[in-house]
């Protein structure tokens, strides 16, 4: 019950942050993501005040709702959630293992999201906007399940 | 389940106990539904194969 508060607590006070967060607060993720997409897409982003990180030739914006911030909070809940033993070790394990893993699947989303715009994706009712928070969801939770696998894979096997 | 379960409370319920569903809320609710249900459908057979080779 301990662990289900202080969970809570914590996602509760990040969404809080989240929603009135600008650009610059979100810089901590926003940063690191669009260094990891430069890499991936060889696409130079630019820090524009108010906006994000902007880049006119394809005309692609990472701005703060791109910050990935609902999955850093589903992540950080998912590995809280799927462990037992020392609550206030794993507290902040599971808060650094969320960021690197949120900034990882972000870049990845964002490197996708980047070449479906850039192609102009669409299909039947799905959009390019719908488009990219689909294949976002479908990022999202795959890699959850990935997390949640990988604190499975630690526990020691009963006999 | 637990991701799953996490995900849908942080995109779904979050935004409608908080009241800060706004009027697109519906459309973003049936992408994420469609979403999760895309992104579940391989992991009962992963897990079944992953069963099978232990």
């Amino acid at each position: 019950m301990k662990r289900i508060t202080l969970t809570l607590a914590v996602v509760f006070a990040v969404k809080l942050y989240y929603r009135s967060a600008s650009a610059a607060d979100l810089d901590w993720i926003l940063r690191p993501t669009v260094w990891l997409v430069e890499l991936v897409t060889r696409i130079p982003f630019v820090r524009e005040a108010g906006i994000g990180y902007f880049n006119r030739d394809v005309g692609f914006a990472v701005i703060p709702a791109c910050a990935g911030v609902n999955f850093l909070v589903a992540a950080f809940a998912t590995l809280m959630l799927a462990q037992r033993g020392r609550l206030w070790l794993q507290l902040p394990v599971a808060a650094l293992a969320a960021f690197a893993a949120t900034v990882v699947v972000n870049a990845a989303r964002l490197a996708v999201a980047v070449g479906l715009h850039h192609h102009r994706v669409s299909f039947w009712f799905l959009t390019p906007p719908r488009l990219h928070q689909l294949e976002g969801v479908i990022f999202y939770v795959t890699a959850l399940f990935l997390l949640a696998l990988a604190v499975q894979e630690k526990k020691p096997c009963a006999a | 389940m637990l991701p799953l379960a996490c995900y849908l409370g942080v995109t779904l319920a979050m935004p409608l106990l908080d009241g800060n569903a706004g009027p697109a809320f519906a459309e973003h609710a049936i992408l994420v539904v469609l979403g999760s249900a895309l992104a579940v459908i391989p992991w009962p057979w992963l897990m079944r194969a992953r069963a099978r080779g232990r």
